[in-house]
């Protein structure tokens, strides 16, 4: 059976209000899955952070907090991240409208710290309502493969710092800073 | 030597119907080794938007008759049908099939096409193709994963756009989940209560389809169409051929004087006990020479005044399908508005959506669980945001034609670029041709280009296999 995306509801100052009830080392992926599963996805905070980008996918920062960051990400057909591990942190993130693509790499030679090569080992569908949950040091990478818009939920705790993006044709893998636009 | 350096490579982007039939042929006809490569972005191929619907009221709006993948083989889709157990029996050349069953076909067509090929190596890639780069004699497709691969040639497919959401002076409804933005979405029809009362704003080939699928989910609720003009388009009718009453010599080179002949025929005919689309059927075989000798000014105006005519009469709609819209309309189910929409006004159950009737100052306001955009698909250039557009753009490698409809091209299918110089390996077919061939979106328009096109890359390829291998 579908979830009816419209009746499922809990509000985003609701789920602050359990996230800071977890202590942060005691945070199980399993439990913020739980959590952002619950997310009313027609939130008005979060469709007012719904818009898209020529470039590349649009990313904004819905809330941050010391143990979290939430952010809403849009993507027009065809988009797509690079090849990243988020150095430690977890993520989940929920489709809310649209057809996610999200593919998991392996290394299949490392040389040092700074070479690693990779190659795709699965890819997976997401719609509506979906969740992909990526684990502490897993490389993967999220593209909008349909022909609709897209936008996902995506919860990292701790809050993101950086990332580590791996480059397939020269094996290079590069620290990069993140920051994020906070204007609507 | 390394032999795989001179192997000719094509790549082909986008595997719906256009891409598919051009791998097929290719495959059929090489007389060198080549390598084909066709990149499709969904996990299906040889689809694409049209064929990869799971509705099964999704019919087919051409007979089987006239849907043969080859256009020198005009029975080849019935004698597929014939090899189904399942379709075998019911199927007779003026049936409408279901789409998704041409799907099947058009996989088939491929598949034997591989396993037949002489000279060809087929490789299906599923991923997007991000960019292309030129590099003297070859040309470099670049992937989304980051590989990168030479061609010589490219053929890009890339098919049908979504539509563009309809222009309101207050955006914000087109955030909410009440609102899908893109008719094919697999979601379009997912979560609505059978009551709920649906909006689907257009009123074409597109809103049937979606009216068509509410009843195959078994939706009982109220469905309102709402479009400029509340035209919906004709049903099919099986007629006798009318002869040909203008050739691309004697006939006018103005919308309105043309427009006027028809008219007259079209009286005529029914004088005489003959149907009118008789009449419009044709004008077929000449209708991609009628517009291309129109000046660009009268081709703008047949897209500003004739346009919405044409297609409801030109376009039309399978009797199933016609029959149950039909009933829809007939029972209340269905009610057509012509007029716009001036706004959206939410709330935690529905959404009233205020709609101006044409030709009026009165507002009609209608109470909706959801909002469906089934205006037809975008064609122009300009606005796609898709990173392999995007760079092809920014490149200069293509160019909108005049009437920013589809893409600049060579008569050959070869794209022009920026600066109108014709491409030696970049190639389109399908809808990106709209601009200078008007009537190329449907089967029996693509499955001549496909076959043309191979012939040309595999010409111009000879050539230049020969010359790297002597
Ligand atoms: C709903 C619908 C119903 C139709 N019904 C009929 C009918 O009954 N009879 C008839 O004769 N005609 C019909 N047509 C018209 C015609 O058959 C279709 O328009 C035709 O299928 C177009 O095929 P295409 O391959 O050019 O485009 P599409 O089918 O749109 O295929 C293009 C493909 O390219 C892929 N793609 C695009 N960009 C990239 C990229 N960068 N990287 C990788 N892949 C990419 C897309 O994912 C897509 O699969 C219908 C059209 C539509 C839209």
């Amino acid at each position: 059976m579908t979830i009816n995306l419209l009746t499922n509801r809990l509000t985003l100052d609701n789920f602050i209000l359990e996230m800071m009830r977890i202590p942060p080392p005691d945070l199980q992926i399993e439990q913020l899955a739980a959590l952002v599963s619950q997310l009313d996805l027609n939130d008005i905070l979060l469709r007012q952070h719904i818009s898209f980008s020529d470039r590349t996918y649009a990313r904004k920062l819905l809330c941050r907090t010391s143990r979290f960051d939430m952010l809403v990400l849009c993507w027009h057909p065809g988009q797509f991240t690079t090849i990243h591990d988020h150095a430690g942190a977890i993520n989940v993130t929920r489709v809310r409208s649209g057809i996610l693509t999200a593919r998991i790499f392996e290394v299949y030679e490392e040389k040092s710290a700074n070479e690693k090569w990779v190659r795709l080992q699965s890819e997976e569908e997401l719609d509506r309502g979906k969740l992909a949950i990526v684990d502490r040091h897993q490389i993967h990478q999220l593209a909008n493969t349909s022909d609709e818009k897209l936008v996902t939920l995506h919860v990292y705790a701790p809050p993101l710092k950086n990332i580590n993006v791996y480059c397939p044709n020269s094996g290079q893998v590069d620290e990069v800073n993140l920051t994020y636009s906070l204007e609507q | 030597m390394n032999k795989d350096i001179f192997r000719t490579t094509i790549a082909i982007i986008g595997a719906g119907f256009s891409g598919t039939l051009v791998a097929a042929h290719l495959l059929k006809n090489a007389t060198f080794p080549i390598e084909i490569k066709i990149i499709e972005r969904k996990s299906v191929m040889g689809k694409g938007v049209a064929y990869g619907t799971k509705y099964e009221s999704h019919l087919l709006n051409v007979p089987a008759g006239k849907m043969s993948a080859f256009p020198d083989d005009p029975e080849h889709f019935l004698r597929w049908i014939k090899t189904r157990p399942d379709l075998a029996e019911i199927v007779k050349p003026d049936t409408f099939v279901p789409r998704k069953i041409y799907g099947e076909y058009i996989q088939t067509v491929l598949k034997e096409a591989e396993a037949t090929s002489q000279y060809g190596r087929l490789e299906r890639i599923k991923n997007e193709a991000i960019a292309i780069q030129a590099d003297r004699d070859r040309v470099i497709v670049c992937l989304s994963t980051g590989e990168k691969f030479p061609a010589h040639k490219i053929v890009l497919a890339l098919g049908n756009f979504p539509p563009s959401d309809p222009p309101i002076a207050d955006r914000s409804f087109y955030t909410s989940l009440r609102y899908i933005s893109y008719p094919w979405s697999p979601h379009a029809l997912t979560d609505i209560e059978p009551n709920d009362a649906v909006l689907l704003i257009g009123s074409g080939l597109t809103m049937l389809d979606l009216a068509v699928a509410l009843t195959e989910q078994g939706h009982q609720g109220e469905i309102h169409v709402v479009s400029r003009h509340g035209l919906l388009p004709h049903p099919h009718k099986f007629t006798k051929p009318y002869p040909a009453f203008l050739s691309s010599e004697t006939a006018p080179k103005t919308i309105r004087s043309l427009f006027r002949v028809v008219r007259r025929e079209v009286k005529n005919a029914i004088a005489q006990g003959d149907d009118w689309r008789a009449v419009l059927d044709s004008l077929r075989p000449i209708t991609q020479q009628l517009w291309q000798q129109l000046p660009l000014d009268e081709q703008r105006r047949f897209l500003r005044h004739v346009r919405i005519y044409w297609e409801v009469h030109r376009h039309r709609v399978s009797p199933g399908v016609a029959e149950k819209v039909a009933t829809m309309l007939n029972s209340g189910q269905m009610r057509v508005h012509a007029g716009r929409i001036q706004a959206y006004e939410e709330d935690a159950d529905g959404v009233n959506v205020a709609i101006r009737k044409r030709q009026t100052t009165d507002t009609e306001v209608v109470r909706v669980g959801r909002v469906i955009n089934c205006t037809g698909t975008e064609c122009d250039y300009r606005k796609f945001q898709h990173p392999l557009i995007q760079n092809l753009r920014s490149q200069g490698l293509i160019r909108s034609d005049a009437l920013a409809i589809g893409l600049d091209v060579a008569p050959n299918g070869a794209l022009l670029d920026v600066d109108g110089v014709v491409s030696q390996n970049l190639y389109t077919l399908g809808p990106p041709r709209q601009g200078r061939l008007w009537e190329t979106t449907a089967v029996p328009e693509i499955r001549v280009q496909a076959a043309t096109l191979a012939k040309e890359l595999m010409q111009t390829l000879s050539f230049h296999s020969s010359f790297l291998h002597n």
